[in-house]
């Protein structure tokens, strides 16, 4: 039993600051106790409840009136995408063990070993990703793909849901189309690894920071790539990656 | 569920439906009660672009973690409010908001843009919600409209207020407990 429940001027005092509790009008050390006592008081409960009810009759009396702006929604449905592909990324990470041993490698992610090359140019990839328009990309992705030589594969979810494509050209020229990349927050970017390297020690680097809309982007890879990752990044990209990749693709 | 299912669905139904990932149906629930966040929460922060991301923080918890709301506890709109109103005023309590807020409020009279009685004529349950805090001394509506709109600790309201701390507890206690009550009786609150 707690103190406030032993003492009844301690429980008059803690009843005295529920109107302040409700209003969020508290100090933190107040607030603990008052947190504390509800734990264990129902009918303090009950009235801050009720107080709460009354205080969004309140909070109906605005300085003025607004509406719900629809690019509001855009962004609130902008964070649940990326937080369903965040569940996607958990998914695979709980299905690594089915994906090819190279894609695993990129699914770890977490073992990234950047190039000091790659940490000066990614804010040109970022920049030569968006030199052109998506039309243009989507048409240049397209006439890659049907070069000799070219390789081309499906990033897929853990899930096996396929949210974007890559071809990779012999000179180390790739395009991708994220077709079912959902939009993102502008605060974030969607961000490309290539892993390199064999499988006992493979080398992932930075591909491309893609925006958080990237309908159809290019990118440079450099040495034998073996497979590509996608993680969720905060905008302007990352040199080292602690995320999971939301979708990922072994390269043959 | 369909959009027409979603439109007729009460709250309760829309937040069973959120925690099956029904985005539509937090979209319905955004549509209904979006504004009034928004409201209050630029209201506290006396900045519109801070209350759009109260509101976006808001709206995404309640995606992620549909759970937190428990309809015998009260009204998903008291529940909306209640998370918008703390996460504002914590903002607004961080220093640097506080710094610039209290610049804001050397320029103005802390009563310019506290009228009550304008707004309650702008909205449905105006006259209902007018009447009940005329009910109210004028310190309890002081107390309580700086404490709730203002984002004060009841300590630096009864600074403003020169009254003593204990004075204004008991007055915002004592009001927000009057003004339910009458609420009850005009039949705007239950």
């Amino acid at each position: 039993m707690s103190d406030a429940r032993r003492d009844p001027g301690a429980t008059e005092e803690l009843d005295s600051l529920l109107g302040a509790y409700a209003l969020d009008a508290l100090d933190p050390d107040d607030r603990v106790r008052v947190d504390a006592y509800l734990e264990h008081d129902a009918a303090a409960r009950a009235e801050v409840d009720d107080m709460h009810e009354t205080a969004a009759s309140l909070a109906m009396l605005p300085a003025e009136t607004m509406d719900a702006p629809p690019e509001l929604w855009d962004r609130i449905a902008g964070a649940i995408a990326a937080e369903r592909a965040a569940t996607a990324a958990l998914e695979l990470g709980r299905d690594v063990g089915e994906l090819d041993e190279l894609a695993a490698a990129a699914a770890a992610a977490i073992v990234v070993v950047v190039l000091a090359a790659q940490v000066s140019s990614l804010h040109g990839q970022l920049n030569r990703a968006h030199q052109l328009g998506p039309a243009a990309m989507a048409a240049a992705f397209d006439r890659a793909a049907k070069t000799d030589g070219a390789r081309e594969t499906g990033l897929t979810t853990g899930s096996g849901a396929t949210l974007a494509r890559v071809v990779l050209l012999p000179d180390g020229t790739g395009y991708l189309r994220g077709d079912h990349l959902a939009p993102l927050p502008s605060d974030r970017t969607y961000q490309l690894w290539a892993v390199t390297g064999d499988a006992k020690k493979p080398v992932t680097v930075s591909a491309g920071v893609l925006g958080p809309d990237p309908q159809a982007v290019s990118f440079r890879a450099s040495g034998p790539v073996r497979a590509f990752a996608v993680t969720i990044e905060h905008a302007g990209g990352v040199v080292q990656s602690a995320n999971q990749p939301i979708a990922s693709a072994a390269l043959t | 569920m369909s959009e027409a299912q979603r439109r007729a669905a009460d709250d309760a139904t829309l937040a069973r439906a959120v925690a099956e990932h029904d985005e539509g149906a937090l979209n319905e629930l955004y549509r209904r009660h979006a504004g009034p966040c928004l409201g209050l929460a630029r209201r506290v922060l006396g900045d519109r672009t801070l209350g759009e991301e109260v509101v976006q923080e808001v709206f995404v918890r309640t995606w992620r973690d549909p759970g937190r709301f428990d309809p015998t506890r009260g009204s998903m709109r008291s529940f909306l409010l209640a998370q918008v109103h703390g996460r504002s005023v914590d903002l607004l309590r961080a220093e640097s908001a506080r710094r610039a807020r209290e610049e804001r409020e050397a320029l103005r009279s802390p009563h310019v843009d506290i009228d009550l009685e304008r707004e309650v004529m702008q909205l449905t349950e105006a006259d209902a919600v007018r009447r009940a805090l005329e009910t109210l001394s004028e310190g309890e509506r002081a107390a309580i409209e700086l404490a709730y709109f203002g984002g004060h600790t009841y300590r630096e309201v009864a600074v403003m207020l020169e009254q003593p701390e204990g004075t204004v507890k008991s007055r915002i206690r004592a009001g927000l407990l009057r003004l339910r009550a009458e609420l009850i009786e005009q039949g705007v609150s239950e």
